[in-house]
């Protein structure tokens, strides 16, 4: 009895064929080998992998937590106050007895949090706000440049600070205000864009199709803005990072006894002088995070951004 | 005597407001008949392709009146007329979206009418055009400026139009992909029996292709002639001549007259 | 026969891409004397890279060759930054297609005239600025005082061509290499501003090399034509003998033009034979 020989093409060989492939049958392959040639030059920068590398080793961090703490962040063992590090405590443990290793892989979670949010709201609303205005010019242009105008014009720690004030100290609120803060610069940057893109016949062709206009916005207009849209964003963690472990530090943003960075950075600032390790560690953690996604957005701009050569 | 397809009369575009204001076209009046070829010769700024972009609504801020098969053209937004009037673009780099295939793009005028035998059609225009379906995924960036306007006329054809707008179609082409694509809008013209007004500022290009012209200077229409009077010299108007004159290329005899049109600091 | 100002042999330039090497200009050869040169050919022929080879202001990523590229009696080929800056504008001036990216655009045209003078000669501003009115007037811009206090973005399109050509003259130059510099201008400013250029030239004895792919204009303009293709020189001829071309290329190109003066049901299309890669 022989067992039938099964002959598949190599899926690896297969796979890469198709993507490289000179003849495309679909739009879903032409896609693919967009995405795929854009992988390659990504791929090919040394500092984009290793801000790609930070992003998912934080990502990797905040998911798989629970296996990777070595103890549980809010316990408490006030007769192992404020040990350095060693090999029972990796990053050593902080004014309560808490393993600072362990709260800054839960922390990552809030951080994580803060980071997808934060660009889930503010992104899609500049975007919408800025093409729109963009395209439709006229009194809506006016008015909605000038609702950007009035959130551009509070420093961002200070607006979040207010809007925390009236809204109530937490994460949540301290999510809102950070978006409420972020979206105003994307916003301008679709809209110099669609006023950019308005004219290109392209825009003019599919007007002549029929196209209503919030097609053409939503199909023709979005597409071309979205890729600065992003840059921006991811450009901009780095400073929502800051800005939340700023209201985490002024204990506006996750209250104790979450395990939320800005904070620990706060309380153990009183702590730095003999033990170093609580505030250093959070830091070095935010430090590291921000730089991976400052060299992300670099590296996606060299990428996405069609002018630069 | 049938009525024009096309009719424009009294048309007037007026760009800026007080110190600023531009009387971009001027008053123009002119018919085109039903499966003519109408050109519009002018340098830049005259005013041609403000006219094109009026007559097929692109731009709604015009007084006077046009009327294409009897029906005159809305000052807004008309889906109907897409289905009437299209245009093909000068410059084949910017008429295409970056981030839209040739499947998409094609599609894209079927998809807003809600058309339900686009598969057919595209099938049609691209043979139409000389392009095989191999050109069917592919993106702009991967075309050559000749593959692009093909594209862009198969685009303008998808909804079977009467009247095709030419705006300076081969201006940005290469000489020899320029002689295939004006080949190429002869043959569509026999087969689909459409009316084309086209601009341009080249008179090889105008002699070559149109049935009359009319040439035109800041905003207004100097004269309107037909091309075998335009071949053979017969224009009335010195501006015309001198145009006429200048496409041959340089020539010492021009000189004096060249002295003349000298800009005024 | 007047003696060579440009002598250019065997100029090859690649560039080296992640699909491979491309090979812009393949072994070209030519001389240019007091006269004016065409270079005619389609995109990508290589025209524009030759023109720019001269200067040395091909793009770092293209690896320029030659057995010989000689102006006058300096090796250009063998020439350092250093001495290639003193020629560039002073000896050899480059004429563009569009002023408006020609000129900085923050700076009024005069001053930027008269700086370009003063890098190239120790002379006072005044002495500068004088010059500059000569040679405002000398491209036949009526009022000289007027237009050099004009930012870039206020004048027109034939009279910003007008000032490109003072701005290289003025530091009197042997050889003037001009890429398209009136592609971007109205048929009848063309021919104010060529006819200037021609005066100049030939009033100074200049060598003149003019890129475009005009065929039609450079045959009227030129003294000698080079057809190029796909980095090739494949014809080289007297303009006044253009429409006795030999080459199927040259041929094709002429063929297919449209003309005003004899209409055709349809245009020839230029079919293009691979044996012409190989010459």
């Amino acid at each position: 009895m022989t067992a039938e020989a099964r002959t598949d093409a190599p899926a690896n060989g297969g796979l890469r064929a198709w993507l490289l492939a000179d003849t495309v049958t679909s739009t879903g392959q032409a896609r693919a080998q967009k995405l795929y040639l854009g992988w390659r030059r990504f791929s090919s920068n040394p500092l984009a992998l290793i801000g790609l590398g930070i992003v998912v080793a934080l990502v990797m961090l905040a998911v798989f937590a629970p296996l990777v703490a070595t103890h549980d962040p809010f316990a408490q063992s006030l007769d192992r106050r404020l040990l350095p590090p060693s090999a029972a405590h990796w990053l050593g443990t902080d004014e309560l007895g808490r393993d600072i290793w362990s709260r800054i892989a839960y922390g990552a979670r809030i951080t994580l949090l803060i980071v997808l949010l934060v660009a889930l709201i503010a992104a899609p609303l500049g975007l919408l706000v800025g093409t729109v205005a963009g395209y439709l010019g006229g009194w809506v242009d006016v008015a909605l440049m000038r609702l950007v105008d009035v959130f551009l014009s509070f420093p961002g720690l200070i607006l979040a600070l207010a809007f925390v004030a009236a809204l109530g100290s937490g994460l949540e609120n301290a999510i809102l205000a950070i978006a409420l803060t972020a979206w105003p610069p994307i916003a301008r940057l679709a809209r110099a864009e669609t006023l950019t893109v308005r004219r290109a016949d392209y825009i003019a062709a599919v007007r002549l199709a029929g196209a209503s206009d919030l097609r053409i916005i939503v199909r023709h207009i979005m597409p071309i803005c979205i890729p600065s849209v992003i840059i921006r964003i991811t450009l901009n963690m780095a400073g929502i990072i800051l800005t939340a472990a700023g209201l985490g530090f002024l204990g506006l943003g996750a209250q104790p006894p979450s395990p939320e960075w800005g904070a620990m950075l706060s309380t153990g600032r009183a702590y730095m002088l003999g033990s170093w390790w609580l505030a250093a560690m959070p830091g070095i953690a935010i430090l590291i995070v921000s730089l991976g996604f400052n060299l992300l957005g670099d590296a996606l701009r060299d990428v996405l951004d069609p002018r630069a050569s | 005597m049938s009525l024009p397809f096309i009719s424009v009369r009294g048309l007037r575009v007026r760009f800026g407001r007080g110190a600023n204001l531009i009387h971009a076209v001027d008053g123009v009046s002119f018919d085109v008949a039903e499966g003519e070829v109408f050109g519009l010769v002018g340098e830049s700024g005259c005013g041609k392709s403000t006219i094109l972009r009026a007559i097929s609504a692109l731009h709604t801020e015009w007084t006077g009146s046009v009327a294409i098969g009897g029906r005159p053209v809305a000052r807004r937004r008309d889906p109907a007329m897409a289905r009437i009037v299209q245009m093909v673009f000068q410059d084949p780099y910017g008429s295409l979206h970056p981030k839209h295939t040739v499947e998409t793009a094609l599609m894209e005028p079927i998809r807003i009418h809600g058309l339900d035998d686009g598969a057919r059609r595209i099938d049609r225009v691209l043979t139409e055009v000389g392009l095989s379906p191999a050109f069917r995924y592919r993106y702009p960036h991967q075309l050559s400026g000749g593959q692009r306007q093909r594209v862009a006329i198969a685009r303008a054809l998808i909804l079977a139009p009467r009247l095709l707008l030419l705006d300076e179609p081969t201006s940005a082409l290469d000489v020899s992909v320029q002689a295939e694509i004006l080949n190429l809008l002869s043959d569509i013209r026999r087969m689909e029996n459409l009316t084309y007004i086209l601009v341009s500022h080249d008179f090889g290009v105008i002699a070559h292709m149109c049935d009359r012209v009319a040439v035109m200077n800041h905003g207004v229409i100097l004269e309107e002639l037909t091309v075998e009077d335009l071949m053979q010299g017969r224009m009335r108007h010195d501006y015309t001549r001198e145009l006429y004159e200048a496409s041959a290329g340089y020539s010492r005899r021009l000189r004096a007259r060249a002295e003349d049109a000298d800009i005024a600091a | 026969m007047s003696e060579a100002i440009l002598t250019v042999d065997g100029l090859s330039i690649r560039f080296r891409t992640p699909q491979g090497v491309l090979q812009a200009v393949r072994d070209i050869s030519f001389t240019v004397g007091r006269e004016k040169v065409g270079i005619v050919g389609e995109s990508g022929s290589g025209k524009s890279m030759t023109g720019r080879s001269i200067l040395k202001l091909t793009p770092p990523a293209a690896e320029v060759s030659a057995r010989v590229l000689r102006f006058r009696d300096i090796d250009l080929a063998a020439a350092d930054e250093r001495t290639m800056r003193g020629i560039r504008g002073d000896r050899i001036g480059m004429i563009l297609q569009d002023a408006k990216f020609a000129l900085n655009p923050v700076q009024r045209v005069g001053r930027q005239i008269a700086e370009a003078f003063r890098i190239h000669r120790s002379a006072s501003k005044a002495e500068a600025r004088e010059r500059t009115l000569a040679m405002l007037e000398a491209v036949k811009i009526r009022n000289p005082r007027r237009v050099f206090d004009l930012y870039p973005h206020e004048v027109s399109g034939g009279m910003g061509q007008r000032i490109m050509i003072a701005m290289m003259l003025i530091p009197e130059p042997d050889l003037l290499i001009a890429d398209e510099p009136t592609s971007a201008l109205d048929v009848t400013v063309r021919l104010s501003v060529l006819r200037i250029l021609e005066e100049l030239v030939s009033d100074r004895g200049l060598g003149l090399i003019f890129i475009s792919h005009d065929l039609n204009l450079v045959a009227t303009f030129c003294d000698r034509v080079l057809i190029m293709y796909a980095g090739r020189i494949v014809e080289s001829l007297p303009a006044p003998e253009l429409h006795r071309a030999q080459h199927p290329y040259t041929r094709g190109l002429l063929d297919s033009l449209p003309r005003i003066d004899a209409r055709r049901a349809r245009l020839p299309v230029l079919t293009r034979d691979p044996a012409w890669l190989a010459a």
